[in-house]
């Protein structure tokens, strides 16, 4: 049996002496599409920072590939796992390749040069998302789809093993809602992504872990995640679980406040 | 709209403006050098050999020197600015340019007996201590933070000025005077023993950045993302700021205070050459040397027998300048 691809085994992360993140456990396999869910403050995106090395857990393990976090060096992490985060607002005009270019970072020493191998990989990876005509626009004045975009092919140029997407359709409207998630779903990697649209999760998410409290509740498939019960709890609004028609998924429908 | 020119024709360009400033400049000074004088002197030899010592014993060794500092100034203001994420960020910021100006003070008005060193050596001094303050307060406190590092250098700046007006004000006349102008500015110190001690720093330090270049973009859009990158970004941002430091502080204790080019030619560049440090560096570098050269020459030839300081004249187009930088912004 090989190693799951990325797993945390209770883990637990403080910050000013609470926890955040408490005893959280589970095992993605590789190729696998995990959401993470959750009220506001549940610790979701905490969780993925310890997950990628930015916290660093006060007790229990990440292993990625069944090696230890801690064991890898940042350079050999960064081979490992890319990162798309939340927000980026540079003050300075940097375009579309430049930021792409940054995923050759992992795989270069200090005295490398750009190759045409390098130059081959990059506008691959813009052709893969969409932006070749647009590599030479400043970032800052892309629209939010784009720039999630770009900082996708940025991750297909750091060719690593697991993706991590900070909710990745954030500010996004239907259309770039889908396209990203279809996007991550077909570059094969291993992902992993904080996401509030629990529709959206069903939908594209292989298991769903459902955190409140920092604490971990359930992880597992869709269908056995988004029960009545627990999402009431949860969300603390009435709310009806069905098929959708379209997808043949699960649907989850909340209720207003009462 | 992009701006931006294609980088090698663009530095390529560049080059050839050097070359011409460098070669134009030194015909111009109290005595009239036409560029005959000049083409003669480089390829036979000269018309009449006063020309040959003003030529290339007070006034090469003076365009290089404008140039290298220039060059310094503007590189590190690039990297400054880069690695802060502050437009605004100037390698003056760290206290170099107060510290230089203790050293220079103490070195100035102290007794004779305890005059140890020259003139510039005790700049160089002052310029390290405040930077070593400025670093080692940062040690200790929350290094990543990068606001703290930009009021930490604006505090020990205050800090070592006030210290430095203390000394002028009780000292003796001639002595103040002296170092009040050598703060105002001048390539006239320019020799070729000085060149000699500023070219390698200025050399080493922007080899140095452009080794780490990757890692110094990799700082543009944020640290988090820089750490996800496997950027070592406290190392990095370690390094940059010790190589601006020790550019602008080898500059300083030669030259004096010459303001504004490390903050305003990254400015003017950034359109045309974008941001990523390696071609940011080399064309803010190569621009701010021929700046330097030609206000030089204004400096030395707008009044009649008698030199402007160099740093009056920066600061003035400076200032200006970032007026209308801040309209636009």
């Amino acid at each position: 049996m090989t190693a799951p691809h990325l797993q945390a085994h209770q883990l637990v992360w403080h910050a000013d002496n609470k926890a955040i993140i408490d005893q959280i456990s589970f095992a993605q396999n590789k190729g696998e599409t995990v959401g993470i869910v959750g009220p506001n403050g549940a610790g979701k995106t905490s969780l993925l920072k310890c997950l990628y090395g930015e916290h660093v857990a006060k007790s229990g393990e990440v292993l990625i590939s069944g090696e230890k976090l801690v064991a890898l060096s940042r350079k050999q992490l960064a081979q490992k796992v890319a990162v798309v985060g939340q927000h980026y607002d540079s003050v300075f005009n940097l375009t579309v390749i430049d930021i792409v270019k940054m995923g050759l970072i992992p795989h270069k020493s200090h005295f490398d040069l750009n190759t045409d191998a390098d130059r081959a990989i990059i506008e691959s990876a813009l052709k893969k998302v969409n932006l070749l005509d647009k590599q030479f626009q400043y970032f800052n004045t892309l629209s939010g789809g784009e720039q999630q975009r770009c900082l996708i092919a940025r991750a297909i140029v750091q060719r690593p093993e697991i993706l991590i997407m900070d909710e990745p359709t954030n500010h996004l409207d239907v259309y770039y809602q889908h396209q990203i998630l279809s996007l991550s779903k077909a570059l094969g990697f291993t992902v992993l992504m904080t996401i509030h649209d629990l529709n959206l999760a069903a939908q594209y998410c292989d298991r769903i872990l459902l955190m409140a409290n920092g604490k971990q509740l359930a992880f597992d498939t869709p269908i056995n995640v988004l029960q009545q019960p627990l999402l009431e709890q949860v969300f603390k609004l009435p709310c009806m679980i069905d098929i959708h028609p379209l997808t043949q998924k699960v649907r989850v429908s909340f209720g207003g406040v009462s | 709209m992009d701006t931006r020119l294609p980088f090698v024709p663009g530095i390529l360009v560049l080059l050839g403006l050097v070359v011409m400033s460098l070669t134009l400049a030194m015909g111009f000074g109290a005595a009239e050098l036409g560029f005959a004088n000049i083409w003669q002197c480089m390829t036979n030899t000269c018309e009449r050999s006063i020309y040959q010592t003003i030529l290339l014993d007070v006034r090469l060794p003076r365009v290089l020197m404008g140039f290298l500092a220039g060059f310094a100034l503007a590189a590190a203001g690039a990297l400054m600015q880069n690695v802060t994420r502050n437009p605004l960020a100037d390698p003056y910021l760290f206290g170099i340019v107060a510290g230089a100006a203790l050293g220079a003070t103490l070195s100035g008005l102290l007794p004779e007996q305890f005059q140890a060193f020259s003139l510039p050596f005790a700049a160089f001094l002052g310029a390290l201590f405040a930077v070593f303050i400025v670093i080692t307060v940062l040690m200790h406190n929350n290094w990543r933070r990068i606001e703290h590092l930009l009021l930490a250098g604006v505090a020990v700046s205050f800090l070592l000025s006030a210290i430095s007006s203390f000394i002028l004000y009780f000292g003796e006349a001639f002595a103040a005077n002296r170092v009040i102008f050598w703060m105002m500015g001048s390539l006239a110190r320019a020799d070729y023993q000085s060149l000699s001690y500023v070219a390698p720093v200025v050399l080493i330090s922007c080899v140095l950045a452009l080794v780490f270049s990757r890692q110094l973009d990799a700082l543009l859009l944020s640290d988090e993302s820089a750490r996800t990158l496997g950027v070592n970004v406290d190392k990095v941002r370690l390094v940059a700021l010790v190589v601006c430091a020790a550019m602008t502080a080898v500059v300083v204790s030669y030259c004096g205070g010459i303001a504004f080019v490390g903050l305003m030619i990254p400015h003017i560049v950034r359109p045309f050459f974008g941001i990523t440090t390696a071609k940011l560096l080399l064309s803010a570098g190569l621009i701010g040397g021929c700046f330097l050269v030609w206000v030089d020459v204004v400096a030395r030839t707008i009044v009649t027998g008698q030199e402007i300081p160099i740093g009056v004249i920066t600061s003035v187009i400076g200032s200006v300048f970032f007026l209308f930088l801040m309209r636009r912004m």
